[in-house]
């Protein structure tokens, strides 16, 4: 049910859209003279860019559960953070922390029927430091 | 689709038509603007007699009863001794060439101090006490729409927007800006003493307290509350359609400073209490406030420093050579001062005490909210920038590049203090966050809760589809430094009986909490320093690319 939840975002979020005239009596009402902006169309960027690929048709928790992984929560953060219950389900790259120092780089690409000639470059530079205890 | 329809007139009302080129507003306020905004404010409420009712706000904002209930418009903004920007910059081209520029340079500084101190002599019900804070109750707000929305109390806040179409054009070179500066300095101080019993009260100190259906279903691009901060949103939204060799810009540099003095809250009861919530630097969430509110950026800031930027572009159907540009350049600091400071001290019984400290506390409340960007935010420095592009039918795309450069310092010092005769279900939060049977299928790009923080949060989403493109070099990166340093002190003394109590010093505690969240980030982070970086690229069709994706992230916790 959750495997399409980035569509939700598309269809709740509105950002720029169609370009719309509206003729003066439909603004008679309103004392301004312009066009609309149509805030329900657009984000083909989300949309596309993850729904396609190796998560295409896999639920949320697949997901989740596979870049949390990845993202490489240190474990020892585990003490000092309470989940209870039915507690934070579902969320893409879910971070708890607390006194703690994380970088949580994501990098992904998908690339389909293409020719990349100039390559693929992936660079995480990482640094943290934390006080001791 | 109701919702739409609102979008609609609320985006209709003050929009321009822009037939060829050069849409820009500058406004900026200087010091001696300003001097009038912010004063000084002291208040001193004495009640000698029982106390039924009574609200007392001193530099705060409270909204209640239904007030702006269904309000529509393009900005509703309510401002408490603060300094306000709010720029929007609409404009449409078609049949147009040449350059084209919408910028807005905001500078809003905010200092002095609040003071407010209340004296209860015999029993109390219901009793309010704001000092730099904003509080929205009952159905404030709720089912309003508008482009922005802020309410602030004791903040310094810019929100910039630049919003274009672009159809049948050719040779364009566009641009989209928001230059902004937020600074915030002042000491708030609010002492609560009461000699008699206490039922059902509030205070908040740099507070945001957020009840009952306030802002539930409430859509806007930015709804903003923010308490004692300083912070920027930027929005930068372009729509190309039908376009030959365009460049767009879009850009946000965003500084937002708080230069702390001195928090201090101090509440004393000499008899039994019971529904007592105490907030200082604390953003509280409670019942059903803010469910279903949907926008691009929904925050809730207190004691705070914070920046939004969010770049968006849909491309469709344009040729030639194709260079575009997204960037967040941010700054946010908050630290400096003495301490941010909370006793609560109950002689007797204290029943379903709340007190935070440089907490976040959510309770029942946002459920099913969807934002691009949404915060929750308690002394702390948040940067959130986003770059989104959408490019479809494009002949050559020679240049993309999305960045993020983002700079969180935070310093806190923060103790709290709680002495209890004896207490029944009492939760004390300081530089916590708490989430208690909310937050419940909230969808965003980015959700963040955050205590004594320094957070970076950068998403760059790319999607080419369509026609075969070639050609092309896309470079997306996220450049963070989170610098976070300080202590959160707790100390909580029980002289007689406890019943069920909670006791968070820096600690994410979430209980029947986000479930079915759909967010791409969601970090709930207290007492930490973290960096989030995403960079997404998807890209169908395309022949000789390079693709570059770059995170450098340095995260430091003292």
């Amino acid at each position: 049910m959750k495997s399409l939840w980035l569509l939700l975002l598309i269809t709740i979020f509105a950002f720029a859209g169609k370009l719309e005239t509206v003729d003066d009596s439909e603004l008679s009402d309103i004392s301004a003279q312009g066009f609309t902006l149509n805030y329900q169309v657009m984000d083909n960027a989300i949309k596309n860019s993850l729904s396609y690929g190796a998560y295409k048709n896999s639920d949320a928790i697949r997901i989740n559960s596979s870049l949390f992984k990845y993202a490489g929560v240190p474990s020892s953060l585990v003490d000092s953070i309470m989940i209870s219950g039915f507690a934070q389900k579902d969320a893409f790259v879910p971070i708890n922390a607390v006194n703690s120092a994380v970088n949580v780089p994501i990098n992904i690409v998908f690339v389909m029927n293409s020719k990349i000639t100039g390559g693929i470059n992936i660079t995480n530079q990482l640094q943290s430091a934390l006080k001791p205890f | 689709m109701v919702a739409g329809k609102r979008w609609m007139i609320s985006t209709l009302v003050a929009m321009m038509v822009s037939s060829s080129v050069a849409v820009a507003e500058i406004s900026s306020l200087s010091e001696s603007d300003l001097e009038g905004v912010s004063a000084q404010g002291i208040q001193n409420i004495y009640n000698g007699g029982t106390t039924n009712s009574q609200y007392n706000n001193n530099e705060a904002l409270e909204l209640r009863g239904k007030s702006q209930q269904k309000a529509q418009g393009m900005e509703i903004v309510n401002s408490s001794s603060s300094a306000i920007n709010a720029n929007q910059n609409v404009a449409s081209l078609v049949n147009g060439s040449g350059e084209l520029t919408q910028k807005n340079c905001q500078i809003a500084k905010n200092g002095k101090n609040a003071v407010q101190s209340t004296t209860n002599k015999k029993s109390l019900r219901d009793q309010i006490n704001d000092n730099g804070a904003v509080n929205l109750s009952d159905k404030a707000q709720m089912e309003s729409s508008a482009s922005v929305m802020v309410n602030a109390a004791k903040s310094g806040i810019n929100e910039g927007q630049n919003i274009l179409t672009v159809d049948k054009s050719k040779n364009l070179v566009l641009r989209q800006k928001n230059s902004q500066q937020a600074s915030n300095t002042n000491a708030l101080v609010q002492h609560v003493a009461s000699e008699d019993t206490v039922m059902k009260q509030s205070n908040n100190n740099a507070a945001v307290q957020l009840n009952g259906d306030a802002q539930s279903k409430a859509s806007a691009l930015s709804i903003d509350n923010s308490a004692s901060s300083a912070k920027n949103t930027g929005q930068n939204i372009l729509y190309a359609t039908d376009t030959e060799n365009p460049k767009l810009w879009q850009e946000n540099i965003q500084n937002a400073k708080h230069a702390k003095t001195m928090l201090e809250q101090t509440v004393t009861n000499g008899e039994n209490t019971k529904e007592q919530k105490n907030n200082s630097a604390a953003v509280q969430a409670n019942d059903n406030a803010q469910n279903k509110a949907n926008g691009l950026a929904i925050t809730n800031t207190a004691y705070s420093a914070e920046n939004i930027g969010q770049n968006i572009m849909d491309a469709k159907d344009v040729t030639g050579n194709i260079k575009i540009s997204q960037k967040n350049t941010q700054n946010a600091y908050n630290g400096g001062g003495k301490y941010e400071y909370q006793y609560v001290g109950t002689a007797k019984k204290a029943v379903n005490a709340k007190n935070n400290n440089a907490a976040v506390q959510v309770n029942g409340a946002q459920n099913d909210i969807s934002g691009m960007a949404f915060t929750n935010t308690a002394n702390s420095a948040l940067n959130i920038g986003q770059n989104i592009a959408s490019v479809e039918n494009a002949g050559n795309l020679n240049f993309i590049d999305q960045t993020n450069e983002q700079k969180a310092v935070n310093k806190y010092t923060a103790p709290q203090k709680i002495v209890n005769g004896s207490a029944d279900n009492g939760q004390n939060n300081n530089g916590a966050v708490q989430i208690n049977n909310a937050q419940k299928n909230l969808a965003s790009l980015a959700s963040h809760n955050n205590a004594d923080s320094a957070v970076n949060s950068g998403v760059n989403v790319l999607d080419v589809s369509g026609k075969p493109t070639t050609a092309s070099v896309l470079t997306q990166s996220n450049i963070q430094t989170a610098e976070n340093c300080g202590t959160h002190n707790q100390d909580v003394v029980n002289n007689g009986n406890i019943e069920k109590q909670a006791n968070n010093n820096g600690k994410v505690q979430l209980i029947d909490a986000q479930t079915g969240t759909s967010s791409l980030i969601l970090g709930n982070t207290a007492g930490s320093a973290v960096n989030y970086g995403l960079n997404i690229a998807n890209i169908q069709t395309a022949t000789n690319w390079s693709i570059t994706q770059t995170a450098v992230q340095t995260a430091n916790n003292f």
